[in-house]
């Protein structure tokens, strides 16, 4: 049965079963769903009627599907989730296994240069032979936006001190910029994944081999994390981006998720 | 759900292991096939994937959501198998899914499958019977009538007061576990 626009309540109300059940054909069901989002009536039979459904699910006995549609969804679902091209590299899903060594191998950086374009920042980093490019995304919140460019210009100043931050094998794709300067500190860090479930990525400023809090990093769904704050007194080396469980101590007890070494603009 | 609004697949993955099961049974009970149950469950996870962020926590449980959009999804490929006047069109079920609310925050949670089949077999055989051929077989009244021989008016009837008896009956369980785990005094 097809039936047109503008329904009655009174035509709804004989619909309802048919409507809940999903047996109407889409012209009427589209009728009926227009006239309950405007209806001052509740419709309440909508509910009555279609709030016992699941339950007729739910009667029968579970049977589980073969293995293979999970990874087969798994891999789906990964390739439908637009932001995930952002983050280049990305693969890991679950919690990394063993903890990594604090002070790991870092790259030495003595010069930077960048350059900022509209959409995006890209920070290019020359080092003799070794050179590599990173991108910041300019995500939709102006706030991050603009922490990012304060960044960007505090990383300029004289006696500014800067650390590129990037991926280790944890997070290959992630990568990032802290600077410190006498009146403020920011950390900004892309290409990272959501935070499993009781766990938070922290940041640290690191002087000799003692750690110190830098504040929690919250991500945004596109995986940039911004941080930023008044300035850090005490001295710097290297700043690193570790994940934490919610109930760790007061040090880093998670792996390293990227880090990078300081350097310090001339006076 | 709001970890999977942030593309963390983790989230889904929960999910599936959660219901990947009672999924499954439905998708399989009214396809009568396994492949294509199988790709009915994965479309239905998919959507709840695609559409996260348009879940609203206050219109009904990502369970009753999902079995939703598992029923329709599947309804939708069996009624498109049959040759019939109005074919389903194609589209992505779980946006035109209407969300229900929870109705009753007292059975929620506290109906096991046994309790929930006690209360099926309150129904009356003929009731039962459109109920299921509705639910299950994605039938409509009209076909319901013609198939079990019956007036489209008596058909319509026995799935409305068939849907509210199973309502009364699935309270009436409610009632009887909320007692069963409180008494027990004795």
């Amino acid at each position: 049965m097809s039936v047109g626009r503008d329904l009655d309540c009174a035509t709804i109300r004989d619909l309802a079963p048919e409507f809940v059940m999903g047996t109407l054909d889409e012209e009427t069901a589209a009728s009926v769903r227009a006239h309950l989002a405007d209806c001052p009536d509740g419709h309440a039979e909508i509910a009555e009627l279609g709030g016992v459904l699941p339950y007729l699910a739910e009667s029968l006995d579970p049977v589980a599907p073969r293995p293979e549609l999970r990874g087969r969804l798994l891999a789906l679902a990964r390739d439908s989730w637009p932001r995930a091209a952002a983050a280049p590299g990305a693969m890991a899903t679950r919690m990394p296994g063993a903890r990594a060594p604090l002070l790991g191998p870092w790259v030495r950086m003595p010069r930077l240069a960048w350059a900022v374009t509209a959409a995006a920042v890209s920070i290019a980093v020359a080092l003799g032979t070794l050179s590599f490019a990173f991108r910041i995304q300019l995500d939709e919140s102006e706030q991050n936006a603009a922490a990012l460019r304060r960044a960007l210009a505090a990383a300029a100043e004289p006696g500014a001190r800067v650390a590129l931050l990037r991926g280790t094998d944890e997070a290959p794709g992630a990568s990032g910029l802290a600077v410190v300067t006498s009146g403020s500190r920011t950390i900004v860090v892309e290409g990272l994944l959501a935070a499993p479930v009781d766990h938070y990525y922290e940041a640290w400023y690191i002087s000799g081999e003692v750690p110190r809090s830098a504040g929690r990093l919250d991500l945004q769904a596109n995986g940039t994390g911004v941080l930023a704050g008044p300035t850090e007194a005490g001295p710097i080396d290297q700043v690193a981006v570790t994940l934490e469980p919610v109930n760790g101590g007061p040090g880093p007890d998670g792996p390293i998720y990227a880090s990078g070494l300081v350097e310090t603009n001339p006076t | 759900m709001e970890r999977m609004s942030g593309g963390e697949i983790a989230a889904l993955e929960t999910l599936y292991d959660r219901y990947r099961a009672v999924a499954y049974a439905l998708a399989l009970r009214i396809t009568a096939d396994a492949q294509l149950a199988e790709d009915v469950v994965q479309d239905a996870f998919l959507g709840v994937w695609r559409n996260a962020d348009r879940y609203a926590a206050g219109r009904g449980s990502v369970r009753t959501w999902l079995l939703s959009i598992v029923h329709h999804r599947a309804i939708d490929l069996v009624r498109r198998r049959r040759p019939t006047e109005s074919i389903p069109t194609e589209g992505d079920s779980s946006e035109s899914v209407l969300t229900v609310a929870d109705p009753w925050p007292e059975v929620a949670g506290r109906l096991d499958r046994d309790r929930i089949r006690a209360a099926l077999a309150r129904l009356s055989e003929v009731q039962r019977e459109a109920v299921e051929l509705a639910y299950f077989g994605g039938l409509t009244q009209v076909e319901i009538a013609d198939r079990v021989g019956a007036p489209l008016g008596t058909v319509k009837s026995r799935i409305r007061l068939g849907l509210l008896a199973l309502r009364q009956a699935l309270l009436d369980q409610a009632t009887q576990a909320n007692g069963a785990s409180s008494g027990g005094a004795a």
